[in-house]
């Protein structure tokens, strides 16, 4: 079974193509990096991915043949940090007990068992009870990425999204993080990441998407963090970066 | 005078409890543009009625003018060089230019019969009649039953849009029905506070709320009844006078209010921030005499004086507050004078004493053993750290660094817990 197959996918915004003719298929059970350069379509193919923007062409199907609207009670998605209003008056539980509303109804109020598996969920992200009644405003940087994590594992998904979670978080929300995305993937599930520090990619990801506007290059990591691959997805920017790397992987 | 009141508050409550959602999704200004969009509409309205006050063509007219303005500014904004500052501060003097021409140009023709309608400009309360009330309080109920209703679903749509679009449960539709309210409220409140302060009468309220209770649910209560007082305190004053504006007395009775509420409201003020601090401090300063009594009662130096009880923090340079916090462990039985100005601790004193020294010398240890920081520094970050540390932290230390001596060489008491 393929966790995900897209084909010819193209977007555009304002006649500006941000996508051009996207193929690819991912196998579950693994951890996805969506990495490029800043403007190459990152969050955008996450975003048309699931649906949330629109596509000029191209057609996608989950678990080999779920459109998006048949799977997405199976997905997860995590926003970005820019869209969402941190000075809310919403409590972090608050947050977790969102990624129910698909199972409770329009006019449910959550039950105590409800809010107990909420707060279990929050305790898998290493946030204690104290923290559960705490306004997300209160929060520290990681903290608040690990709410949104723990709404995404209230949704009991297959399929887990995220647009930059690691992006502005401390060390120990870092390693707690990629903890629990490997107990994700040793359950199956399979895990995308739009990220955008290249120099992560190995600690993080099995496989990678390299984007320019196009695909670049798509497989293990360590096949397409290559010099050509990276020169043709940064450009100039590329030479010092594949130095860099390269340095890094010698001393790895 | 008693409609005018009843009309006056039921708007207010009406205003202060939409005004929350106005706040919360950031629309101050959107809300500020469509009150200013209704003037024309109404003019409009009135001159299809055949230069009559009727209220099914006044509606009709502003809700167009209203989505009219909304319109544009979406289109506004679709051009790339605008952000919605610009877009809807044009559009709110654009329609007001509008409205205030055609009002001129039509109490010129038609005076009489827009006595009516120039109330709509700055608000005039005494022109509410009984007919009134009843639209009112059926939008009062309405809004009511829908806040209460859907309450937690309105305010999760609000808050993430994008994810509840996702997961099928149509957010917009509550946005829209909430939007359609406000475009209501605005609309009944014209007669009573005009276009230009219709939006602040709405926003006012819901603002001052902000300073009441960091709890959602209750901000909508208070700010119901923010809104009610306001409403009723501008249209008493306008009473007093010959035809003074409402409008203009409602908001700055809210505007009093929000200014006091911003000063020395209960949550987050200015005031209570700087109590909190006062607080803080207050704790810091008997924490380091408990810490300084602990260190002469180690030592067998009998009942000590106020200066001896300051002589051991180096942030402890107020006498009398050290005098008032002593007057204060006397009340509560922490220290006994043994003498005039000579105290020691009590029993009870010494096992609160311990805990802060416990606090200091883990700490110690903990900078010491763990991040390599010299002993003669230990001491200066201890005397900041020990007032911030809770047991839990205290026993994750513990556990990494498993020791009976602080980096001095003296004694770390033990936890009370653990003695009996």
């Amino acid at each position: 079974m393929k966790a995900i197959t897209v084909e010819n996918l193209s977007v555009s915004y304002r006649n500006n193509m941000a996508l051009w003719e996207l193929n690819l298929t991912a196998d579950p059970g693994q951890i996805i990096g969506i990495v490029g350069p800043n403007g190459s379509g990152k969050s955008t193919f996450l975003k048309s991915i699931l649906g949330l923007i629109p596509r000029d062409s191209g057609s996608i199907k989950y678990f080999n043949n779920l459109s998006i609207e048949e799977a997405r009670p199976k997905i997860a998605y995590v926003p970005q940090r820019e869209d969402i209003d941190w000075d809310f008056p919403i409590t972090a539980l608050d947050v977790v007990l969102m990624g129910l509303t698909p199972r409770l109804g329009l006019f449910k109020w959550a039950s105590a068992e409800d809010k107990a598996f909420c707060l279990e969920c929050l305790k898998r992200v290493g946030l204690k009870e104290d923290f559960a009644t705490r306004h997300i405003g209160e929060l520290s940087g990681g903290q608040q990425q690990r709410v949104f994590i723990a709404r995404a594992l209230a949704q009991k998904a297959d399929i887990y999204m995220l647009d930059e979670p690691f992006s502005a978080i401390d060390s120990v929300s870092e390693e707690i993080i990629l903890h629990l995305f490997l107990e994700l993937k040793k359950q199956g599930k399979t895990i995308f990441i739009v990220h955008h520090d290249l120099f992560s990619v190995q600690k993080y990801f099995d496989s990678v998407v390299l984007l320019n506007s196009r695909l670049v290059a798509y497989g293990k990591t360590q096949d397409v963090l290559t010099g050509p691959n990276l020169a043709a997805a940064y450009g100039s920017q590329a030479s010092p970066l594949v130095e860099a790397l390269q340095k890094l992987q010698e001393n790895t | 005078m008693i409609t005018t009141l009843t009309g006056a508050v039921l708007l207010g409550l009406l205003g202060g409890l939409l005004g929350n959602l106005l706040l919360l999704r950031r629309m101050a200004l959107l809300g500020d543009m469509m009150s200013h969009s209704l003037l024309p509409g109404l003019c409009v309205g009135f001159i299809l009625a055949g230069y009559t006050k009727n209220y099914f063509y006044l509606f009709l007219g502003a809700s167009f003018s209203a989505l009219l303005a909304n319109i544009l500014n979406e289109w506004l904004l679709k051009q790339r060089p605008f952000k919605s500052d610009a877009t809807l501060a044009i559009l709110i003097s654009g329609f007001y230019a509008i409205g205030a021409l055609l009002i001129g140009k039509l109490s010129k023709e038609h005076g009489t019969e827009l006595a009516g309608i120039k109330g709509y400009l700055l608000g005039q309360a005494a022109l509410i009649q009984e007919s009134d009330i009843l639209p009112i309080s059926i939008l009062l109920l309405i809004s009511v039953v829908f806040i209460s209703l859907f309450y937690k679903r309105l305010i999760l749509s609000i808050f993430d849009t994008q994810f509840l679009t996702f997961v099928k449960q149509k957010p917009r539709v509550f946005l829209l029905l909430s939007t359609t309210l406000i475009v209501f409220a605005l609309l009944v409140s014209l007669q009573m506070v005009g276009a230009i302060l219709a939006a602040s009468f709405l926003l006012i309220p819901a603002a001052i709320s902000l300073f009441l209770s960091p709890h959602l649910h209750r901000r909508f209560v208070y700010s119901a009844l923010c809104g009610a007082l306001i409403g009723a305190c501008g249209t008493y004053l306008s009473s007093l006078g010959d035809r003074l504006p409402t409008g203009p007395l409602i908001v700055l009775c809210g505007f009093t209010l929000f200014i006091l509420a911003a000063t020395l409201g209960p949550h987050k003020s200015t005031l209570s921030v700087y109590l909190k601090k006062r607080e803080l401090q207050k704790i810091r300063l008997e924490e380091n005499i408990l810490r300084a009594a602990y260190f002469f009662y180690e030592k067998n130096e009998g009942p000590v004086s106020v200066l001896n009880l300051m002589s051991r923090s180096s942030e402890n340079r107020d006498i009398p507050a050290t005098r008032r916090a002593l007057r204060h462990f006397l009340k509560k039985n922490i220290f006994k004078e043994e003498a005039p100005g000579q105290y020691s601790l009590t029993n009870h004193g010494e096992t609160v004493a311990r805990s802060i020294l416990r606090k200091h010398r883990i700490w110690e240890t903990f900078i010491v053993k763990k991040l390599g920081v010299s002993p003669e520094r230990a001491h200066d970050s201890a005397e900041v750290y020990e007032h911030y540390l809770d047991e839990e932290i205290l026993r994750t230390i513990e556990k990494e660094v498993p020791t009976q001596k602080d980096p001095h060489g003296k004694k770390i008491p033990q936890d009370e817990g653990e003695r009996e």
